[in-house]
């Protein structure tokens, strides 16, 4: 291991393509497409930026608001709405921003604390007490209805970054999806009237895992300059 | 640790190369990354001018100056073919793939951020568009090879002196230490030796850290350097005999 290596010492190594490298300049590129400036770019992600709430928004005027929201419960909404939403800030800045940065090695870890960080604050601030009812059946429903929510926004995270990230595709990707995901986790908390910690973190909160798997499996084809 | 074995089969039309590298993506002993504006991926102060000039083309053409590419594409894609032979080691796939380089360039200019390093954004695109070929040749179940092209051809023992014959008989021994690197340790090595990246630059292309960059491009010296020595301990018994 030798981090404090003088790199001015490879200068030693002599350079065997010296000759093919100077060769005459490369043939002028022979394709060459439409593509987004920098400005339509920003366009492109404030416009996907504000269709993944439009979307959301969508969704709970069909879904509806959960019973009580006017009345007793606001705080406790406004809690389980504000921690999924710190935990998209938190995936959304280390998807998107500029160079590897100090997440250079760290990206499973920038990817996994988001939804863990939303799993432990709910532990905390929301009742655990289970009435008997069947938790399977609520939480695979809110399961379901966080992919829908999902799906949108990813589909659009996507697009506003194709061809976007040309190092760590996957994780920024991975990244972007808990961040889609966490979106989705926030909006159905206003919907689904079981507040209890054990049905928050598995039924909502399990977006954001498929969000980052998604993501880093497969949105990485598209975003990937 | 994750790790992904990653074979680079390298070359069209029959000639390509196999380099096979384990490719630890988290370094063991990897420390945090510097906040400097280049370790963002953002200019250096002391840039070259010809760098200069191309991170401004880049710029205009980012911002929607269509007619800057040109410009662009003839003072960078020198620079990209000659990261891309060094990795691959044939000069017709090198050419192919800068040709492809420039066109996932023009796909995403709208993503090149503003102050931005242009060469070291266009060798990461080049890097990808070499592991998709590599990819895709493994798909297709290439033989693996070495191409021996233009270098071995301009050479023509029977017309050439002793000296000129020494070189390239050093030439061959520093192409076939670097075929034995890993793929990490030759882009390290490539990215600072020849490209004339910084170490900051480089770890941004390789998306690790400076000092995870200086130790593969330490790694590879000490190889480079043994092979050297190997072979001239070598000639030096043949000469004595």
């Amino acid at each position: 291991m030798r981090g404090d290596f003088d790199v001015e010492r490879l200068a030693e190594i002599p350079d065997p393509f010296a000759d093919q490298a100077g060769a005459p300049e490369p043939g002028a590129v022979s394709r060459r497409v439409v593509s987004a400036t920098r400005s339509g770019v920003k366009t492109m992600r404030i416009v996907a930026a504000a269709g993944a709430i439009v979307y959301e928004a969508a969704w709970l005027s069909l879904a509806g608001l959960r019973p009580g929201l006017s009345y007793g419960s606001a705080s406790a909404v406004a809690v389980a709405f504000v921690i999924p939403l710190l935990a998209v800030a938190v995936a959304w800045s280390a998807g998107t921003r500029r160079g590897p940065g100090p997440v250079a090695t760290a990206w499973p870890a920038w990817v996994a604390v988001p939804p863990l960080f939303f799993g432990l604050l709910t532990l905390a601030v929301s009742p655990r007490a289970l009435e008997g009812g069947p938790f399977w059946a609520g939480a695979l429903h809110c399961m379901g209805q966080t992919m829908i929510l999902t799906v949108g926004p990813l589909a659009l995270g996507a697009w506003a970054y194709r061809h976007a990230f040309a190092t760590a595709s996957r994780w920024r990707t991975a990244a972007l999806g808990v961040a889609c995901g966490g979106l989705s986790t926030a909006t159905i908390c206003l919907s689904c009237p079981d507040p209890t910690a054990l049905h928050v973190i598995v039924g909502h909160g399990t977006a954001m895992v498929v969000g980052g798997i998604a993501g880093g499996l497969l949105g990485y084809r598209l975003t990937r300059a | 640790m994750f790790a992904l074995t990653v074979r680079v089969a390298i070359g069209e039309s029959g000639a390509s190369e196999a380099a096979i590298a384990s490719f630890p993506m988290v370094q063991p002993g990897d420390k945090a990354f510097p906040r400097s504006a280049e370790a963002a991926g953002e200019r250096s102060q002391t840039v070259d001018p010809a760098r200069r000039a191309i991170d401004d083309a880049m710029d205009r053409y980012a911002r929607g100056d269509d007619a800057a590419f040109d410009r662009l594409y003839a003072m960078a894609a020198p620079r990209v073919r000659s990261f891309l032979l060094r990795m691959c080691g044939n000069l017709a796939l090198a050419e192919d793939l800068t040709q492809e380089t420039f066109f996932r360039v023009s796909r995403a200019r709208g993503s090149f951020e503003e102050r931005a390093a242009a060469i070291p954004w266009f060798i990461s695109i080049a890097r990808n568009a070499l592991y998709d070929h590599a990819r895709r040749a493994r798909t297709r179940g290439d033989v693996p090879g070495r191409d021996r092209t233009a270098a071995d051809q301009l050479a023509d023992p029977d017309t050439r002196g002793d000296e000129v014959l020494a070189g390239r008989e050093l030439f061959d021994v520093v192409r076939a230490a670097l075929d034995r690197l890993t793929v990490q340790q030759r882009e390290a090595f490539v990215l600072l030796r020849f490209e004339g990246l910084s170490v900051a630059e480089a770890a941004v292309v390789l998306g690790t850290t400076p000092g995870a960059v200086k130790i593969r491009a330490f790694r590879a010296y000490e190889a480079l350097r043994a092979a050297i020595e190997a072979s001239a301990e070598i000639k030096g018994g043949r000469h004595a005999r």
